[in-house]
C-alpha cells in the first residue's frame, strides 16, 4: 500500500530557493483523493494550504450483516481519482 | 473488514519528522455515508483528518476545516506544545481532538458542530501526566450519531434512541478523560448537548481545572445527570448556541475554507 501514498515534495514557494526558517510553502490548490504525508518541513516553516480539499473514506463497503436493517447500505459518493503527484515550486 | 483493505483512507493528512511548523487552510472530507453506525466507522477509518507524527517543538494549526471524519486532529508524542485555532469541525465521528498521548496544547477560536467527543486525553498506558489543555473562545456541541451499541456493554444501549428516520443514535461526551489525564482551563466557550452519553451519566463529567464564563446550553429531558463545576452555567435555550454559531461564522466567512462546505 506504500507505493500509493503520495508524497509532496517541497521547496520555498517564495523564492523558489532550498527552504529555510520560517519561509512559507504552499500546496497547490484542488482536490486530492490521495493520502498526504507531508514531512521534513523547514524549522519554523509554514505550510499554507488555502484552497486544498483532501477526501478520504471513499470506499464501496456492503453493508454488515450484523447491522440493523434500519442502516443504508453504503454507497461511494465518488470514485478515487488517479494518484497525483505534485512537485511545488514557486 | 479490515484496515488494510482502506490503507490510505485512514489517515488522509500526516504531518511529520518536522519541528516548530505549522498549517493552514486545508479541508479534510470523509465520504462513506455519515449513516453509518459508530462501530462500523470505527473498524473502517480509525483515523485522524489531521495527524502529526514524529514532530518535535511545537505545532500550530490554523484555519483548517474537517468533516465526516473518525478523529480530527491528532497531536503524536514528542511535541512539547500544540496549539489548534479558528479549526471547524463536524460530523467527527469519535475524537475531535484525540491527544492521547497527553502533550500540553491550546484550543482556540474553534467551532466544534454535531460531534462524537470533544477532547479524547487518555492514554493507553494509563500513564501519569501533569499537562493543562486550554481550551478558550470556542464553540463545541456534542450531537447523537448513529450507533449500533456498545459491544460487550449492553447496559449502555438504553441511551440509544431511535429516530423518526429509524436510524438508532446516542451521543459521545464532551471529555474522554482519566484521573491521570490531566487538567483543562476552559474560559468564554458555550456548550451544547441533548441526552445522556451513550457511556451513562458518569463519562459526561467535566475534568479537573478552571472554568470561566462557560455556557452549557442542555436540552435533555432531565436535568444535567452530574454536577458542574463552578464558572459552567446551564441553560436550555437553544437560541443562545445558534446565535453563537452564526456569529463565529460571520466573523470568519471571508476566509475560513470550511464556508464553502457549509454553503453547499
Amino acid at each position: 500500500m506504500t507505493s500509493r501514498l503520495l508524497t509532496v515534495f517541497l521547496v520555498c514557494f517564495t523564492t523558489g530557493r532550498p527552504c529555510f526558517a520560517e519561509t512559507e510553502q504552499k500546496i497547490p490548490p484542488g482536490e486530492y483523493h490521495e493520502q498526504f504525508i507531508i514531512g521534513d518541513l523547514p524549522e519554523g516553516g509554514h505550510l499554507s494550504a488555502d484552497g486544498v480539499t483532501i477526501y478520504g473514506g471513499n470506499r464501496t463497503i456492503t453493508r454488515p450483516s450484523r447491522l440493523s436493517s434500519s442502516i443504508p447500505p453504503v454507497i461511494a459518493i465518488r470514485k478515487t481519482e488517479s494518484v497525483i503527484r505534485t512537485r511545488i515550486s514557486s | 473488514m479490515t484496515r488494510e483493505l482502506l490503507n490510505e483512507q485512514i489517515y488522509p493528512l500526516q504531518l511529520r519528522d518536522s519541528r516548530d511548523v505549522s498549517l493552514s487552510g486545508v479541508s479534510v472530507i470523509g465520504l462513506q455515508s455519515p449513516d453509518l453506525p459508530w462501530r462500523v466507522v470505527k473498524e473502517m477509518w480509525d483515523g485522524d483528518a489531521l495527524l502529526v507524527k514524529h514532530c518535535e517543538g511545537t505545532v500550530t494549526v490554523q484555519d483548517v476545516f474537517f468533516r465526516n471524519i473518525e478523529d480530527g486532529f491528532g497531536p503524536g508524542e514528542g511535541l512539547d506544545h500544540w496549539t489548534l485555532e479558528r479549526a471547524w469541525m463536524e460530523e467527527i465521528r469519535d475524537d475531535v481532538i484525540e491527544n492521547d498521548d497527553l502533550v500540553p496544547g491550546q484550543i482556540l477560536n474553534c467551532l466544534i458542530d454535531g460531534c462524537f467527543v470533544f477532547l479524547s486525553q487518555r492514554a493507553p498506558d494509563g500513564r501519569v501526566a501533569e499537562l493543562t489543555t486550554v481550551v478558550r473562545d470556542s464553540l463545541i456541541r456534542i450531537t447523537a450519531q448513529p450507533h449500533d451499541g456498545a459491544e460487550g456493554k449492553p447496559w449502555r444501549d438504553r441511551f440509544i434512541v431511535t429516530g423518526e428516520d429509524g436510524i438508532e443514535r446516542a451521543p459521545g461526551m464532551f471529555f474522554k478523560w482519566a484521573d491521570s489525564s490531566g487538567r483543562v482551563e476552559m474560559k468564554n466557550c458555550i456548550l451544547h448537548m441533548g441526552a445522556v452519553s451513550i457511556n451513562g451519566p458518569d463519562d459526561m463529567r467535566f475534568p479537573p481545572g478552571v472554568y470561566k464564563n462557560v455556557t452549557l446550553v442542555w436540552t435533555g429531558k432531565e436535568p444535567y445527570p452530574v454536577p458542574l463545576p463552578a464558572g459552567v452555567t446551564v441553560t436550555s435555550d437553544e437560541e443562545v448556541w445558534h446565535m453563537a454559531r452564526r456569529e463565529w461564522i460571520n466573523r470568519l466567512a471571508d476566509s475560513h475554507p470550511g464556508l464553502r462546505f457549509a454553503l453547499e
